[in-house]
């Protein structure tokens, strides 16, 4: 079947940078499914740990919910997939067969993410780090109440674990020369990230208390014994003026205040950072523009701000003061926080090309630089953003240089980039069950502003499996197999949200905007012409060669219906005992052919668990499993198995007591019946 | 389209008693859309077919096959296989089945709907009979009402004194066709068409080995 | 005098009918028949009634014949097709049957072979036709006849039917196929069936109204609820519901409406299968 919309993705997808597989992981921790919730973030998103915390999450701001209620707390739930995994043992080492050597320099995401791409390609990956430790930015910029250390550690360690060396305290240019490094290796990849800190020339800048903010944060996270003085001014309106200025607050400053040239509207910083920064204190002063700091013996003591009218023009930069409007403000120290800028110092004197803003000069579309085989990426090239963003810059650069290493050219990069399904139309917000989004539980702000544990809590199992299954799994829903359509209109009556329509093309199409994904439509087409997209698992286990003495029964439930039963092993939760559980996209999915299927493989007795009517967002008044438990029942009297074998009962979604209830009254229904006389033929009894 | 209704499992075994290797067709036009004899159904037959000799204790093997319509030859010629089957179940209608008929010959073609009649798909699963294909259509005179196939008695001239409030006398939950065909030569200002009398049917266009011959324009 | 003379006469005319029985022993039939025969201007005989199989209408009308009762032949087109309905009449015609009634008839599902093939290759109207034409001494297929009929025809109508309108505009299609008496569905609401009269006075057809005899106030409801075309007021089933001994107040309605519609009406039909024996008195309360 050819796929017509496959490169139409959900919008939380297309807007995520490294287009993670969000739905498919959302998906799983739902299911209860956690490890290879984890294994499918990583692909996109290599350092899951530290980005279920820190990530700017663009993929919420576009999730379809937000029309319908509120975005599904994506970040929450990826957060939760990292922190239930971190007891496992790290990935196993991918043999090195490509027999090619990568040098990666600098170990920030940017880095971290080609090196693991690289690894998995089977490439021999070695990372030059000047830290102590892998991380770059999050590792020594991000605070700890934030970001705790240990879990950057982690992350590093689990792309360490694919095979890839790493090379600490080891700066470029001082501990080792760029020229040898590009002679010793296949390819090598610049990705040193923005460590400069930049300050404003502007009288008094050169006073004792004035400080930068890269250089106040290393100290902040890395110096216990790090203090700030009673005021503090933090200069700047983004997220790193925002990490300062609550940082501050943390090593002992009472009166932080933030003068940024962007008015309320416009502050860089993302909103939730303002509100929690707002919380522990910190005071705003938007549209206000630094003129000079107040110096008395050397010493910062206070600092005259003009009012800032407007800072775009055009979409450029160009800032308008009115000089009238000034004000002066005492403190004891000023932090600037208004951007970063390249320390290519390493590289002077090489061939090396450096472009006019200090970045290192690069073909965005081959990824290399002026040398041959030296390719660079992340903030370096792109300059300032969010992690993830240097994730994707990453990403590329891995598969330019597995191109390179492989046809020895670097050629241009044609990534396709997927397009994003459209709004939920009106008509459908209407009929989707409501789900509120499930709040993230945050530390108190009085007592969180006082040290540097983290200020979030991730969520607990319970609230994470809940909070997935809101995802609405856009675009997973039906495919026409056009060959088969016989365009009867059976789709476009049973859908209760209006997706298909067939008049226009005599075949039958699905708008993805409407398809909720909800398996009605498949379950009843006569021409067995749809495709759900998102296939559960309708893998229905055969009887081979189990004894007749146990019942063997199959259960077909709700993708959700799991028990929040944890295997510590596996990381998934723990499947029904004494059953073989199909798990179904929606109950509404499940079809008298799969309970036939289940006899033919084996089964004594088939049970339909569905969930009852109020828990099941897709029922809207029609009980299509009942419908067909029904049908399969009046087949089985006809078969001679009889409709005794087959149970339907309405069971709460991971309701373990309820759902393992079922199971055993029936299995005991069972156990009476005896071994189903079709799965004698499969045995022989001994 | 033409509707069909499957044919009970009990029957189904009944016929297929005795084979063990059954090839069952599916027909992907009329039957399919009155949901009864395209691929989910020919399935579904299939695995129920196939389960109740194993209850019995033996294994039979089941072809399953939907071709685009079974009363064309090039469609019927599009199975495959077919010699090494002992008998074939079609889920097409009459004409589909005998159609298969011809393909297998020396086999038996056995029927697994009951072809009902030729109908209108008012919702999902609900079909209601429209025409008799009485081969002398009347419906310019009824205003568009059957009364061939929607009276029970297929009265030409009006109700019979059966009509309560409605309702033919055969069942509460079925129309008068006469009712409705009054109301609606009143509502397009017909109804005396209503008191010309409707002369008796000429059923001998609606009689048996009927076929329909347009090559002789040709000749 | 004869059914028709009477009719011509502007006689109050009185019919009532007896079924054929299941089976060939014939003799109760034949007493309730005695019973009538002096009470009634002619009988009609049923055929299959209720779609029930019984002893066939042509061979009843000949045991009436032969015990001096005129019949009115009773004829549905439910189970023979146009072939066996002329036969049926020309038979008829020979043994000296003069009037017939045409029926479309009670659909096969109503009665006792409900797996029967329902013919209905004709229908009231038509059969009316046929009939005329039978007696203008040729068959349907316009083939001269050698002798033909003198049918006196007739049909049913049902005065109260819901809703009215097709009922009504096929009565006039009857009048027009060549019906020239007409007998009722039982009629209760004598309002109603005032206006229907003066909407068919212009038609100039004898009317008999039908008469069936309430047995209780149970019996009166469950017309109402199951059958069609008649519709008992609620005054009359209080009446029946209050008295102490219901059959003799139904006696006594009947008898009170048929002097009614002496008034307005050509006749009544006095049906009583399984009451027969109550028909005299009915007759008896109604002065006749
Ligand atoms: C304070 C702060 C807060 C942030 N908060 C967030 C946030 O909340 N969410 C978010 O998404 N993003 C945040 N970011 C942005 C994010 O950290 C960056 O986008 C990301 O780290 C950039 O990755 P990179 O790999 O391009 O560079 P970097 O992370 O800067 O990594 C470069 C690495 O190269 C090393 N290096 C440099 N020169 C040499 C040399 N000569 N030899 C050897 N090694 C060298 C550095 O030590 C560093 O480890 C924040 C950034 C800062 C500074
Ligand atoms: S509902 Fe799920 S698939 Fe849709 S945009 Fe939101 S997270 Fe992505």
């Amino acid at each position: 079947m050819k796929d017509k919309v496959s490169n139409i993705k959900p919008p939380c997808i297309v807007a995520c940078p490294v287009h993670a597989d969000i739905q498919t992981y959302v998906g799983y921790i739902g299911q209860g499914r956690f490890k290879e919730a984890l294994d499918v973030i990583r692909e996109g998103c290599t350092l899951p740990g530290s980005l279920g915390r820190i990530c700017n999450h663009p993929c919420e701001s576009e999730c379809r919910r937000n029309k319908v209620d509120e975005a599904v707390s994506i970040r929450s739930i990826k957060r939760f997939a990292a922190d239930v995994c971190m007891g496992l043992p790290h990935p196993d080492p991918i043999p090195k067969i490509k027999g090619k050597k990568v040098a990666i320099i600098g170990g920030g995401p940017s880095g971290l993410t080609a090196a693991y791409d690289l690894a998995k390609d089977g490439f021999d990956v070695t990372i030059i780090e000047k830290n102590d430790a892998c991380g770059g930015a999050i590792y020594t910029g991000v605070p700890k109440y934030r970001l705790p250390k240990d879990i950057v550690a982690w992350d590093v360690e689990a792309i360490a674990s694919l095979g890839v060396e790493i090379k600490t305290n080891t700066e470029v240019g001082k501990n080792i020369s760029f020229n040898d490094i590009v002679k010793d290796y296949d390819a090598v990849l610049i990705a040193i990230g923005l460590s400069i800190s930049r300050g404003l020339p502007i009288p008094g800048a050169d006073a004792e208390g004035v400080l930068l903010a890269l250089p106040f944060l290393k100290m902040v996270n890395f110096d216990e014994s790090a203090k700030a003085a009673k005021r503090v001014i933090v200069i700047g309106g983004g997220n790193v003026a925002i990490d300062v200025a609550r940082s501050a607050r943390r090593i002992g400053a009472e009166d932080v205040k933030m003068f940024c040239l962007e008015s309320d509207e416009e502050m860089p910083a993302s909103p939730w950072e303002i509100e929690e920064a707002k919380e522990e204190g910190v005071q705003m002063f938007p549209s206000w523009g630094p003129k000079e700091i107040t110096v008395k013996d050397g010493k910062v003591v206070g600092m005259v701000f003009k009012r800032c009218l407007s800072v775009f023009e055009n979409g450029m930069f160009n800032p308008k003061f009115d000089e009238c409007e000034l004000t002066e403000v005492e403190t004891d120290n000023v932090i600037f926080s208004i951007g970063q800028g390249a320390d290519v110092s390493g590289f002077v004197n090489t061939e090396l090309s450096v472009d006019e803003r200090g970045r290192i000069a690069f073909n965005p579309s081959t990824m290399q630089t002026n040398m041959k085989g030296v390719f660079a990426c992340g903030e370096v090239v792109t300059g300032p953003g969010a992690a993830v963003a240097a994730m994707k810059s990453g990403h590329r650069a891995a598969t330019a240089i597995a191109r390179f290493l492989e046809t020895g050219k670097a050629a241009a990069l044609h990534l396709s980039e997927p397009t994003a399904i459209g709004q939920v139309p009106d008509s459908v917000v209407d009929i989707i069950t409501k789900l509120p989004r499930t709040p993230v539980e945050m530390a108190n702000p009085v007592e969180r502003a006082t040290n540097f544990g983290e200020v979030e809590f991730g969520f607990d199992q319970k609230t994470a499996m809940f909070e997935a299954r809101r995802c609405m799994s856009c675009g997973a829903g039906a495919r026409i197999i056009e060959e088969k359509c016989a365009a009867c209109l059976t789709c476009v009556r049973v859908c209760p949200y209006g997706a298909p329509y067939v008049r226009e093309a005599r075949v039958a199409n699905f708008a993805l905007e409407n398809c909720q994904a909800c398996g009605i439509c498949a379950a009843e087409c006569p021409a067995l012409a749809i495709d759900i997209k998102l296939n559960i698992d309708t893998g229905i286990a055969v009887r081979a060669s189990r004894s007749l003495d146990e019942p063997f029964i199959t259960a077909f439930t709700c993708q959700y219906s799991v028990p929040e039963v944890l295997n510590p092993d596996t990381v998934k939760t723990a499947p029904l005992a004494g059953v073989n559980q199909v798990a179904m996209l929606c109950n509404n999915r499940i079809d008298t052919l799969h309970i036939l299927a289940a006899f033919e493989a084996g089964a004594d007795g088939v049970l339909v668990a569905a969930c009852p009517d109020e828990k099941c967002r897709h029922n809207k008044g029609v009980d299509w499993p009942k419908i067909r438990v029904d049908r399969a029942k009046d087949m089985l009297n006809g078969i001679g198995l009889g409709a005794d074998r087959l149970e339907f009962a309405k069971v709460a979604k991971g309701s373990a007591p309820g759902l393992a209830s079922a199971i055993n009254t029936f299995k005991d229904k069972i156990k009476e019946l005896g071994p189903s006389p079709a799965s004698k033929q499969l045995t022989p009894s001994k | 389209m033409i509707v069909a209704e499957p044919k009970s499992l009990d029957e189904i075994k009944a016929m297929t008693e005795g084979f063990d290797r059954i090839l069952m067709v599916g027909c992907g036009t009329c039957t399919t859309v009155s949901l009864t004899g395209g691929e989910r159904e020919v399935n579904l037959m299939a695995t129920a077919l196939r389960l109740a000799r194993k209850v019995e204790g033996r294994d039979i093997e089941i072809g399953e096959q939907t071709i685009l319509r079974q009363c064309d030859f090039e469609y019927i010629d599009e199975l495959k296989d077919v010699d090494s089957y002992q008998a074939a179940v079609s889920f097409a209608c009459g004409a589909g089945i005998q159609g298969l008929a011809r393909k297998f010959v020396g086999k038996p073609v056995l029927p697994g709907v009951n072809t009902q009649f030729i109908g209108f798909n008012e919702e999902y699963g609900y079909f209601t009979e429209q025409c008799k294909a009485c081969g002398d259509c009347i419906l310019h005179l009824t205003g568009g009402i059957c009364p061939v196939a929607r009276c029970a008695k297929g009265l030409l001239n009006g109700p019979c004194g059966g009509t309560n409030n409605g309702k033919c006398e055969i069942s509460k939950d079925k129309d008068c066709a006469w009712v409705l065909i009054y109301n609606q030569l009143e509502r397009l200002g017909n109804l005396e068409q209503f008191k010309k009398i409707i002369a008796p049917k000429d059923f001998a266009k609606a009689g048996n080995i009927r076929s329909m011959d347009l090559r002789k324009a040709g000749d | 005098m004869g059914f028709k003379e009477a009719l011509a006469n502007g006689e109050f005319v009185v019919t009532a009918e007896v079924g054929p029985p299941k089976g060939t022993d014939i003799s109760e039939m034949v007493h309730h028949v005695k019973m009538l025969k002096d009470k009634v201007h002619a009988l009609n005989v049923t055929d299959n009634q209720s779609a029930v199989m019984r002893v066939s209408t042509i061979a009843v009308t000949k045991v009436l014949l032969d015990l001096g009762v005129e019949p009115i032949f009773q004829m549905t087109c439910r189970d023979r097709n146009r072939l066996g309905l002329q036969s049926d009449l020309l038979g008829a015609a020979i043994f000296g049957v003069k009037n017939v009634l045409a029926l479309t008839g009670d659909h096969t599902l109503l009665g006792d072979h409900k797996d029967a093939k329902p013919v209905f290759d004709l229908e009231s109207v038509q059969l009316l036709q046929v009939i005329n034409r039978l007696n203008e001494g040729f068959d349907m297929a316009g083939n001269e006849l050698k002798g033909k009929t003198d049918f006196f025809a007739g049909a049913i109508v049902t005065p109260e039917a819901n809703p009215l309108e097709p009922q009504f505009a096929k009565f006039e299609k009857k009048v027009e196929a060549g019906a020239k008496f007409f007998q009722t569905q039982a009629v209760y609401d004598l309002k109603k069936f005032h206006t229907f009269i003066e909407r068919a006075g212009k038609y100039n057809v004898p009317i008999l109204a039908g008469i069936l005899l309430l047995k209780s106030a149970g019996m009166a409801k469950y017309l109402n609820k199951f059958v069609a075309g008649i519709s008992v007021p609620d005054e009359l089933i209080q009446e029946l519901a209050d008295a102490e001994k219901p059959l003799e107040k139904g006696i006594e309605i009947a008898g009170r409406q048929i002097r009614e519609l002496r008034q307005v009406c050509a006749g009544v039909h006095v049906m009583a299968i399984g009451t027969e024996d109550k028909v005299p008195d009915i007759l008896a309360a109604a002065g006749l």
